[in-house]
């Protein structure tokens, strides 16, 4: 008996509970424990000795807080209340109280009996908390993004204010509901593939267009992370990020570089036009002067180099146009990938034959469809040819090679050659309008970044692999039919 | 007297070509090179009256070409000759003349007469 009431006293001075005894009638307390007293900074005996009555201990209490407690200590009810108290050194003490009435049988209050906890420190670490969760919840609530916590069922468990306000459910208790339900049916199936990648503990990320019911047009880049707990994965962090104005800043951006590269190339036109035309109105005015002096043999090749000039300019001109074709609606329908190559290769073969440069085709078995301008890509091609020709042209070995093959969601179309490759130092610029390392009179500059446009404007993309000494190698890669963009998979070089 | 010595630096060959049929039709002496870098040897070893250039060539372009004759032969005057473009605006043409020193300077595409003027002109 002794033993378990010293484990008791033990126990309850760990937890810090004190007890105490009063008799209301005469207004004392008969009984204190030490650690009621020690709450109060005393031994019981000082504790007797200072409190003699119960109206004095009143005192103890802070003032605002006595109306309340002393309401209940007139009661004939159990209360459990907190409350401050003044301690004996002076500092405030954070304390609750069991409070008992003790009745005799006609019912009146003549004692009464309680617990009293010190909970300062407890409440103190209640306050650090709430202080360090109010603090999340400010980071959370007002960084420029939309944050959920999702269960593995796929319902909310945590979304911050701004995620609330851009799916209209601002004020409302979304947690526990469906992502379906807040997200739409639609944008769900879109990222339900993404959302079974991340509860297999994959992180991913992507682009999503905003549900029509949220807003009319737009663009969200979402990550998903997944979330762990001991078990394992329990769910995954949602991040979202409006991205519709970076999107419509992209496509200024490309439009505004559109209208440099235009107006670079207005000014390498007029550059590359004035050559041809030099020569023209000299060679012409020439013309009259061999006439008087009836130089029948001059005049001829004189004649012949001017419609030379002029198909040169032509050239010039044409190139122009099919810049500016890129820019406008092309066509586009579902086309045999393989069979464009093929095509091209008859285009390009007698020319090729004549320069003694061996074309190697090493098509994948397979059809590869996707929708396109089969003129853009012949476009491309020949261009992507005409350049390996020329690069091969001193090389004792004058091969071309062009593989197709299918990599998961993309179509590859290689070009190869056996040429020099491109230095270093040049592949950053091999792609701007009008960069040419051929001589006057054999290339405008303009191919490569056509072929750029071009292929750009197919939602594909084209990128240069090269070692100098050792050949160059262009890799075009475009979505197979219903995959939106390549831009993720293969960044341009 | 003795017929001038005309040094023709131009990359591009077409053009080249149309220029010196013209000067060898007005009984010049016409010397030509495609590119600047060539043209130096030549202004310094053998005698030459004037000097038409081209302004952007791949290697030794014509301002350099002329800068270096300015120090080598400083009476040798050079005539510029360009296709505009890139490299000059309308209206920089005589700022381009002044800052470089050429002695004037013919816009591609131009005539044959404004062709002998200016060269009858530079060499008077």
């Amino acid at each position: 008996m002794q033993c378990i009431r010293k484990i008791g006293k033990k126990s309850a001075e760990l937890a810090h509970v004190g007890h105490w005894q009063a008799d209301k009638q005469k207004g004392v307390y008969t009984v204190v424990s030490e650690e009621f007293a020690r709450i109060h900074g005393y031994t019981v005996d000082e504790f007797m000795a200072r409190y003699k009555s119960l109206e004095q201990w009143r005192e103890t209490v802070h003032p605002k807080d006595r109306p309340n407690l002393f309401e209940k200590y007139e009661g004939l009810e159990n209360a459990n209340t907190g409350f401050r108290i003044f301690h004996r050194d002076g500092s405030v003490r954070h304390v609750r109280e069991i409070y008992s009435p003790i009745l005799d049988e006609a019912g009146n209050l003549v004692a009464s009996e309680g617990t009293l906890q010190d909970v300062t420190e407890l409440r103190q670490v209640e306050i650090e908390l709430s202080l360090s969760e109010n603090q999340l919840r400010l980071i959370t609530d007002n960084v420029p993004a939309l944050i959920a916590l999702v269960d593995t069922k796929k319902n909310y468990i945590y979304t911050n204010e701004r995620y609330n306000k851009f799916f209209k459910c601002a004020g409302e208790d979304i947690i526990g509901r469906s992502v379906r339900e807040i997200i739409g049916a639609e944008a769900f199936e879109h990222a339900l593939p993404y959302m079974e990648k991340v509860l297999q503990g994959q992180t991913v990320e992507f682009e999503i267009e905003i549900p029509r019911a949220i807003e009319k047009s737009g663009y969200l880049s979402v990550v998903y992370v997944p979330h762990l707990d001991s078990a394992g994965i329990d769910g995954f962090l949602v991040l979202l990020l409006d991205i519709t104005q970076r999107k419509r800043m992209e496509e200024q951006l490309q439009h505004a570089e559109k209208m440099i590269a235009l107006g670079n190339l207005s000014a390498g036109i007029g550059h590359e036009l004035n050559q041809p035309l030099g020569a023209v109105v000299l060679k012409s005015q020439m013309l009259a002067k061999l006439t008087d002096r009836g130089d029948l043999e001059k005049i001829r090749t004189v004649s012949e180099s001017i419609v030379e000039q002029i198909l040169r300019a032509k050239t010039i001109v044409d190139a122009l146009r099919t810049f500016s074709r890129a820019d406008t609606n092309v066509e586009r329908s579902l086309h045999d990938v393989n069979k464009i190559v093929r095509e091209v290769a008859v285009l390009c073969g007698d020319e090729l034959k004549l320069n003694q440069v061996e074309l190697e085709l090493a098509l994948s078995e397979e059809e590869i469809v996707t929708t396109l301008s089969s003129v853009q890509m012949g476009q491309v091609l020949s261009n992507l040819i005409s350049n390996a020709k020329d690069a091969v042209e001193h090389q004792a070995v004058k091969r071309i090679r062009i593989s197709t093959r299918l990599d998961n969601e993309y179509i590859i179309v290689e070009v190869s050659d056996t040429g020099l490759g491109i230095p270093e130092s040049l592949i950053a610029n091999i792609f701007d309008p009008f960069f040419t390392t051929k001589g006057v009179g054999k290339g405008t500059g303009l191919g490569l970044s056509l072929s750029y446009n071009m292929v750009k404007d197919n939602g594909g993309n084209i990128a240069v692999a090269s070692e100098e000494g050792k050949g160059a190698k262009f890799v075009i890669t475009l979505p197979v039919k219903g995959v939106t963009s390549v831009e993720k998979k293969y960044p341009s070089s | 007297m003795s017929k001038k010595n005309i040094l023709l630096v131009d990359d591009d060959d077409g053009f080249r070509e149309s220029v010196r049929d013209i000067l060898l039709l007005e009984d010049y002496e016409v010397i030509e090179v495609s590119d600047g870098k060539y043209a130096l040897p030549i202004v310094e070893k053998q005698a030459v009256d004037l000097v038409l250039t081209d302004i952007l060539m791949p290697e030794t372009e014509g301002v350099e070409l002329n800068l270096k004759i300015n120090k080598m032969k400083p009476g040798l005057k050079v005539i510029g000759m360009t296709g505009g473009g890139r490299m000059l605006e309308q209206g920089s043409v005589v700022e381009m003349c002044r800052d470089f020193s050429f002695e004037t300077m013919l816009c591609k595409p131009f005539t044959m007469e404004e062709l002998l003027a200016t060269v009858e002109q530079a060499l008077n």
